[in-house]
């Protein structure tokens, strides 16, 4: 297992830049994942990784050793696809085997891993099997496995769960998590899903048109996102994003939305001071708004325009003086075209520059 | 359709099968089956030495085709599949430039070109000339071959590591069989059944292929019973020759290997 290190990595089709100024170090059993929206460079970066698309300019570097020049077969890393390319000429036992015999491992050795490896990823029994007899989450494990049975030094994982469907791809994240654990590979993985991103990763890396946002743990990107981008790219149904201007009246500093008026509360007027006056973005995410009289804060009334249910809780969007908002509460009693009460917690609100996009905090720190 | 399509079969069948009696009848309906089915012309033909011989020839010319076509088609498909370089297109149209034109017109120059180069009047020359027809086609299916193989297969290969040869013989050439050997097919029956290169090169030499024969034949004393045993005989390696390829062409070969 390894530490992976992209040096200021750019990549370039023509004229088309579309990795640009890329540095990130992902260090020894690390979880890391890549997430953005497609098209962002989040794949070529990987392929980049692996061998299989050139550097522009840049390095990469795995165990301190400069790998630009490597070819695929001699870099010792292991990927999935998001087709799985599973051989289809072959056994699921001769999948697996592939990298094995290449390796020239002796013949004693190669049937004992590919039992290990079968019973690792619970497909005893079907290793006689060729792909097209198997289901997709076999197919899915045997991609897994064909790549894990080499040890390799890093395990890239390019969106392996998008082909599956919805109950299986959560058990498939579980299983992912329970074989890093067991066994304390090097990930590399990248998705579009950011609930993929946030549940298993130990690091997240944000990325935009081949530009990396914002590296964190899960939680604190979550928590205190670099820019609306991050903010909006995060969290299901995402972040509410408003227009607002932050004023001072007296000793209070205030945040008007439209109309309504919010105080903020004495611990951020520190941090805000300085934008009294300014048109700002107002960011709050859903689960921090909640219905009722009672809590921090002034309510304020909306009505209440969609109920989704989701069973455990529901999604309502409200109108708030023609301004739309969603919000996620358990209360189950809502319906459609009520006026209610709702309360922001500005605790976890956040503050955006109006231009930039950029997070007022996060730049001040 | 199913008469459509197997009423010339079963007449040829039938006149091969014919005694004298039953087809030169004076003026009488030609009866559904013979009146005495024999095997006397297959007996003739295949103790005839020239017979024997042509069919020899033919399918030397045709193995032979086969081969060299595929050794040159298949590789040039794969670079241009795997492969972007400029002016592609207009690569992929010289290649198939010959087919522009009836065999009959490319057929002299043809010839021209192949006498000083000492490829009349043998196998080497009618194979070599049966590449030149079936090679643009070879080339357009193998496409078709590989461009339904998807990339990821042999990246995968590499990152698993393979070097970028192992990763073709390994991955790519066993998977694209099967539609390499429709290509096979394809040129072994267009070798088989050609007729005017093979009468062109052969012309000045003892040499035929089978087609040649018959218009030989055809030209003397045209029998039909001796003609349709010949028919028969003509068309049973072709049967043969595709159900032993067909093997290799199962279906949905590529299932399984991607989703």
């Amino acid at each position: 297992m390894a530490e992976v290190r992209f040096s200021h990595v750019i990549k370039k089709y023509g004229k088309n830049e579309v990795v640009k100024d890329f540095s990130l170090t992902i260090f020894n059993e690390e979880f890391v994942t890549l997430v953005g929206p497609s098209g962002c460079g989040k794949s070529t970066i990987l392929r980049m990784l692996a061998g299989l698309e050139e550097i522009t300019e840049g390095d990469i570097y795995i165990d301190g050793i400069k790998t630009n020049d490597i070819p695929p077969q001699k870099r010792d890393v292991a990927m999935v696809f998001q087709s799985y390319a599973l051989f289809p000429h072959m056994t699921v036992a001769e999948n697996i085997a592939f990298g094995l015999k290449l390796r020239r491992k002796p013949q004693r050795e190669i049937v004992s891993r590919i039992e290990e490896s079968l019973a690792l990823f619970s497909l005893r029994g079907l290793g006689e099997r060729r792909p097209r007899d198997l289901s997709g989450g076999q197919r899915q494990r045997v991609a897994l496995a064909r790549a894990l049975v080499l040890s390799p030094k890093v395990l890239l994982l390019d969106e392996p769960l998008s082909n599956l469907d919805a109950k299986l791809r959560l058990r498939m994240r579980s299983e992912l998590k329970r074989i890093h654990r067991e066994l304390r590979s090097t990930i590399f993985y990248v998705t579009h899903d950011q609930v993929e991103a946030m549940s298993l990763s130990d690091r997240v890396a944000v990325m935009n048109e081949g530009r990396l946002e914002q590296l964190g743990a899960p939680l604190e990107i979550y928590n205190s996102p670099k820019n609306t981008f991050v903010a909006s790219f995060l969290g299901s149904p995402p972040i509410n994003l408003l227009q607002a201007r932050i004023q001072k009246e007296g000793e209070t500093l205030y945040v008007n939305i439209g109309p309504c008026k919010l105080a903020l509360s004495r611990q951020f007027r520190e941090s805000y001071l300085h934008c009294a006056g300014r048109d700002i973005i107002f960011g709050i995410r859903p689960e921090h708004i909640s219905i009722g009289e009672s809590g921090k804060g002034k309510p304020i009334l909306a009505t209440v325009d969609v109920v989704e249910p989701l069973g455990d809780r529901s999604i309502i969007t409200v109108a708030l003086h023609k301004i739309e908002l969603a919000l996620i509460t358990d209360a189950q009693t809502i319906s459609p075209l009520r006026t209610i009460p709702i309360i922001f917690d500005m605790e976890k609100a956040q503050f955006f520059d109006r231009e930039s996009g950029e997070n007022i905090i996060c730049k001040n720190r | 359709m199913i008469f459509i399509v197997m009423a010339p079969i079963f007449i040829m069948f039938k006149y091969s099968l014919s005694d004298r009696a039953s087809v030169v009848t004076g003026g009488a309906v030609i009866p559904l089956w013979p009146y005495e089915p024999t095997l006397e012309q297959y007996r003739g033909l295949l103790s005839a030495d020239r017979f024997i011989g042509a069919a020899i020839t033919s399918l030397k010319t045709a193995l032979l085709a086969v081969i060299i076509s595929l050794i040159l088609g298949v590789p040039a498909a794969y670079a241009l599949v795997r492969y972007r370089f400029p002016g592609i297109l207009v690569l992929t149209t010289f290649l198939i430039s010959i087919r522009f034109f009836p065999d009959i017109v490319s057929v002299v120059p043809v010839v021209e070109v192949f006498t000083p180069a000492g490829l009349v009047g043998n196998v080497a020359g009618v194979a070599a000339a049966h590449c030149l027809l079936s090679v643009p086609y070879v080339i357009f299916i193998a496409m078709g071959v590989f461009e339904s193989i998807p990339g990821d297969l042999e990246e995968q290969a590499q990152v698993l590591g393979a070097g970028k040869i192992t990763a073709f013989f390994t991955v790519t050439l066993p998977v694209a069989l099967p539609g390499l050997a429709a290509a096979a097919i394809y040129v072994f029956l267009l070798s088989w059944d050609e007729f005017i290169f093979a009468y062109f090169l052969m012309a000045f030499s003892d040499l035929s292929t089978l087609p040649v024969l018959l218009r030989k034949i055809l030209s003397w004393t045209p029998q039909h019973n001796l003609l349709a045993a010949i028919s028969v005989l003509l068309s049973i390696p072709v049967v043969l020759f595709t159900f032993i390829v067909q093997k290799y062409m199962r279906a949905g070969a590529t299932a399984g290997a991607v989703k």
